[in-house]
């Protein structure tokens, strides 16, 4: 079923996540509190409580402790009785999946993109050919898409804090690995799924329009494109419509879930920008900042990156993930790391990044000082917010000029596939590369 | 002309006789407890019970003794009974036993309403909050919001004694309950309320035993101090055809009395209120003084006057002092007290034991840092009285910021954790953030101590949330236990047939009705930076504009090749920069000269 590298890695995950859930009660702890991996979203006391009120036939979306959807609640509250309250096991086994399926969708874009060169090859001079990927390539990639999976120390954050976000991330990956593989109805499934617990996720239909709109001779087809749009909005209308019915009969939970997502009024510390920028925030300007900043996140990028990267339909999902992940109301670790895992699918385009160093090491420093500056605010009572906000900031900032400069890398190696490295002399002159 | 002026002045005469001859009734009573800890408690009542007529709004009415105000505020909002206390400082259960009726720190309100309104029960409770709070001087118009009121279920059920149709169902939305940890107690909030009594006149010759009140600042001169008002309805008669009024009101007060001798106490009408009672009130039908002398098996007293007679409640002796005796008429009645510990006590324990409350709540906030918290509340049951289970009704009441986790509820034994009693009933309202606070019901069968202990996380507040002094910390009310006591207690509680001590104390009217209140808690909350909106404000923005340029401008350019631009060497380009100043400044120059020259001509 695996072969030895597989198996290796994803036993190297499974003893990693093993030996941090059920010897390092200590570590566990911290995870589970730590504002870092755990949001008012996703965290797992919070599920707990639902499931208890829900036996003392009390809503849980009455009070605003409890944030998931009545399905997926349902669905957690099953787990909770099967495993007696033992849901660790669970947990890790579902991070496990959702990592080798980040590696088979890996794979699968991989070798797409190694096909798409195999066949536009003949056009291409020789000196282009150092651009292309070799088949060996595509099996290094993906192994490394594998590894970092397995070992990537914000997945097994989030596992061992045992935030429900690993499985709507595996819901995520899911829905990417069908997008891939081209199977429209689990797509939409999934997807609609995965925007029914977040509601970010829905803007990850437009990658999915350019990639199944597609007819047998490569032409777009408006009659596809209105059927997924059918499709995607009556799934959507039947899973809010049983989750509806499985909160008998009250929607009281679009105000717990959607309008909490959307209007922000928790303010507890993650590491995004929104909880400190709210605080501060004068009343009377919240509305528009909050809608500013939703629309940001939802729409802003939605149509220049589609028509940017229309060819590139992968890239595109990867690319609105990370926008949603890096700028949603409450990110945590885990949806970065959903991202992250991806990223050495593009490891070919690294030679490009500009600014590297600079990002890594802003990375490093923010991940490692947000928890001591965590600490001297709320335990030591000698720093204040300002000093976790500087953390997050910087962490933030860090994801933007990554993926800033991963597009700028996309498109560098993209015109010079069409063009060559070549300069030629323009008007008798010297030419040279200019971005204008 | 005689004959018809006669005839008038009859007639006004009768018409006065008519309003004021109905049943109304007003009491005046001290009760003076001497406590081990030496300290002395003393609480004041005055009691009003006249005809529910006044109620009524389409007659003009003739407040007799009672206050107009009061009257209008309930008829108004369709009040049926409320109860308010205003209290500075804490009761100490484990050392001054039980008071007559307990209070928490700050304000706290509740009022049942009348069904039968056009307007709804929020609107009027809002209303007649204001109202009282305008009435006492306190800040009661914090109650109004729903973050701080709750309508529970069980604990606070009416005390109203109304006939009850058999039909009749208790609707827990007609309640309010309201609670203020924060509020300060002070003279502001005696005086109104003081002036709410029959016999005070203006300036500060009162009589009877609001003469003791004279003296507002000795009055807070306490260790505790709590006002009070009760209004509910009884029955006239005993078939309960006809329903009265009754309007109890009572200060308490706990006075530190020990002198500086050891196990020496002493204290008089003059050094505690700074005053005597110099009359009785001739509208009072009774004023009476009681002393509890729970202490004489260990104490010798020194009592003057005497006492008139003495009457024994279980085991412990109450002298009684009637003012309205024929011989005290127009005497000042000034009262001392001294006493001390007898040298030889035999079993102290035996003796702690027995003066040590049936009941008994304490409450302690866990957990360190700003960020995860948790309430353990400890009821101590005086087991040596305890010989069956009682049921205990458990009501906690907090605030939003604090997010209840209802699932960590553990109720364990006191004297060991392992042992767990299930709540026999959980009625839980979940908290909403800036809306609602957690409301928890329990209750629980016992025949131990138990520890009822939760966690909350704290919630993280907008800046312009937190209140003027935001590392003062959030209070969480108290919590309140309600509960009927199988056996008597040692103790004088308020019984629910009458609010006036002296028919709770003559007859066999006990129904071990207690209901005690725990320490408020005080948690820190984590603050964010203040002064820092606009630097905030500033960054976020520029997180976005930073993401939002970088992208703009990697969808809208493209790679092409270009000419080359010449590279101007660095010191070209300081040469340049250089004349470029030095033309400017050039100009500039010449401006100015001009300007000054176009001034001079003119």
């Amino acid at each position: 079923m695996f072969d030895g590298i597989e198996s290796l890695y994803i036993g190297l995950g499974l003893i990693l996540r093993i030996f941090l859930v059920f010897s390092q009660t200590r570590l566990r702890n911290y995870f589970e509190q730590s504002g870092e991996f755990v949001t008012p979203l996703n965290s797992w006391k919070r599920v707990i409580e639902g499931i208890y009120l829900r036996k003392l036939n009390v809503s849980p979306f009455l009070g605003s402790v409890v944030h998931e959807t009545p399905l997926s609640l349902c669905f957690y509250s099953k787990l909770h009785t099967i495993t007696n309250g033992h849901v660790e096991s669970l947990f890790i086994i579902a991070d496990l999946i959702s990592g080798f399926l980040t590696y088979k969708a890996a794979y699968y874009i991989l070798h797409r993109l190694f096909d798409q060169q195999l066949k536009d090859k003949a056009t291409y001079k020789d000196e282009r050919k150092m651009f292309l990927l070799t088949k060996a390539d595509v099996q290094k990639n993906a192994y490394r898409v594998l590894l970092c999976a397995m070992v990537n120390p914000l997945s097994i954050g989030t596992c061992v804090a045992k935030s429900s976000l690993v499985f709507h991330n595996l819901l995520l990956t899911m829905t990417f690995y069908f997008f891939v593989t081209y199977q429209l109805l689990p797509f939409i499934l999934t997807l609609c799924l995965a925007s029914s617990i977040s509601l970010y996720p829905i803007v990850l239909i437009v990658p999915g329009l350019v990639q199944f709109s597609n007819n047998t001779n490569n032409k777009r087809s408006i009659i596809r494109i209105v059927f997924i749009l059918i499709l995607f909005i009556m799934v959507n209308i039947s899973i809010l419509y049983l989750n509806f019915y499985l909160n008998h009969q009250s929607w009281s939970f679009i105000d717990a879930i959607y309008s909490f997502i959307f209007h922000v009024p928790d303010y507890t510390p993650n590491i995004g920008i929104f909880w400190y920028f709210f605080t501060e925030m004068f009343e009377h300007f919240r509305s528009l900042f909050v809608w500013t900043f939703q629309m940001h996140v939802l729409i802003v990028y939605l149509l220049p990156f589609t028509i940017r990267l229309r060819n590139d339909p992968a890239f595109l999902f990867w690319l609105l993930c990370a926008i949603f992940c890096i700028f949603k109301s409450y990110p945590a670790y885990g949806d970065v790391a959903f991202y992250f895992n991806y990223l050495p699918i593009w490891s070919f385009l690294f030679r490009y990044v500009r600014q590297g160093l600079v990002i890594t090491c802003m990375m490093i420093v923010a991940a490692l000082m947000t928890p001591i500056t965590w600490y001297l605010w709320i335990y030591a009572g000698s720093a204040n917010a300002n000093f976790y906000f500087a953390m997050t900031f910087i962490f933030n900032i860090a994801q933007t000029f990554l993926l800033s400069d991963l597009i700028y890398a996309y498109l560098k190696q993209q015109f010079f596939i069409k063009n060559g490295l070549t300069i030629p002399r323009i008007n008798g002159f010297e030419g040279q590369l200019e971005f204008t | 002309m005689y004959l018809m002026q006669l005839i008038y002045s009859t007639t006004f005469l009768l018409v006065i006789h008519y309003c004021s001859s109905n049943e109304d009734i007003y009491k005046e009573e001290l009760y003076i407890r001497p406590l081990a800890s030496g300290h002395t408690y003393f609480n004041l009542l005055f009691t009003t019970v006249v005809s529910s007529d006044i109620l009524k709004s389409n007659i003009i009415h003739h407040y007799h003794l009672f206050p107009k105000v009061i009257a209008d505020v309930v008829r108004s909002n369709g009040v049926s009974e409320f109860h308010v206390s205003l209290t500075q400082g804490l009761w100490r259960y484990d050392r001054w036993g039980m008071p007559i009726v307990g209070a928490p720190p700050g304000a706290e309100v509740w009022a049942w309403f009348n069904q039968d309104e056009e307007k709804d029960v929020s609107s009027r409770w809002t209303s007649f909050a204001h109202e009282l709070g305008g009435l006492l001087c306190a800040s009661l118009n914090f109650v109004d919001s729903n973050v701080s009121s709750s309508s529970p279920h069980h604990s606070f059920r009416p005390q109203s004694i109304v006939p009850k149709s058999k039909t009749f169902k208790l609707d827990n939305s007609l309640l309010r309950y309201a609670v203020l940890p924060r509020e300060i107690v002070c003279t502001e909030n005696l005086t109104p309320w003081k002036k709410l009594l029959p016999c005070v006149a203006g300036g500060s010759n009162h009589k009877g035993l609001a003469g003791l009140l004279d003296n507002a600042p000795k009055l807070h001169h306490s260790a505790y101090h709590s006002l009070r008002m009760d209004l509910r309805q009884i029955c006239a008669n005993t078939e309960c055809t006809l329903t009265q009024l009754e309007l109890s009101m009572g200060l308490a007060i706990v006075v530190d009395t020990a002198t500086s001798k050891p196990n020496y106490n002493e204290w008089t009408f003059r050094s505690i209120f700074g005053s005597n009672i110099a009359q009785s009130c001739p509208l009072s039908s009774l004023t009476n003084i009681y002393v509890d002398l729970q202490l004489s098996s260990t104490h010798t007293f020194n009592i003057s006057p005497e006492p008139d007679y003495t009457i024994k409640q279980g085991q412990t002796p109450i002298i009684v002092y009637d003012l309205h005796n024929e011989k005290r008429k127009g005497t000042t009645f000034l009262m001392s007290c001294n006493y001390n510990k007898q040298q030889q006590i035999s079993s102290t324990d035996n003796q702690n034991n027995n003066s040590l409350p049936s009941i008994m709540v304490h409450r302690y906030a866990t957990g360190y840092g700003a960020r995860d918290g948790g309430i353990k509340t400890v009821i101590k049951l005086n087991e040596q009285d305890q010989t069956e289970q009682i049921t205990l009704l458990y009501f906690e009441q907090i605030p939003w910021y604090f997010r209840v986790f209802l699932h960590t509820l553990k109720i364990t034994t006191l004297d060991d954790n392992s042992i767990e009693i299930k709540p026999e009933h959980i009625s839980y309202i979940p908290g909403k953030d800036r809306q609602r606070s957690y409301q928890l019901e329990l209750v629980v069968k016992t025949q131990q101590s138990i520890i009822i202990s939760f966690e909350f996380e704290m919630a993280f507040l907008k800046w312009n949330e937190f209140p003027p002094d935001p590392n003062h910390g959030f209070y969480i009310p108290s919590a309140v236990v309600s509960t009927y006591l199988p056996s008597k207690s040692n103790y004088i509680l308020r019984s629910l047939n009458s609010f006036s001590l002296n028919q709770s104390l003559s007859s066999s009217s006990f129904d071990g009705f207690v209901r005690v209140y725990s320490e408020s808690l005080l948690v820190n909350l984590p603050t964010p930076d203040f002064s820092m909106p606009f630097n905030v404000i500033c960054l976020g923005c520029t997180a976005v504009a930073l993401a939002f340029g970088g992208l703009h401008n990697l969808t809208t350019k493209e790679f092409g090749f270009g000419e080359k631009r010449p590279k101007i060497p660095f010191r070209q380009r300081l040469e340049d920069l250089k004349f470029r100043l030095r033309a400017s400044r050039h100009a500039l120059v010449q401006r100015l000269f001009k300007k000054k020259q176009h001034e001079h001509t003119e």
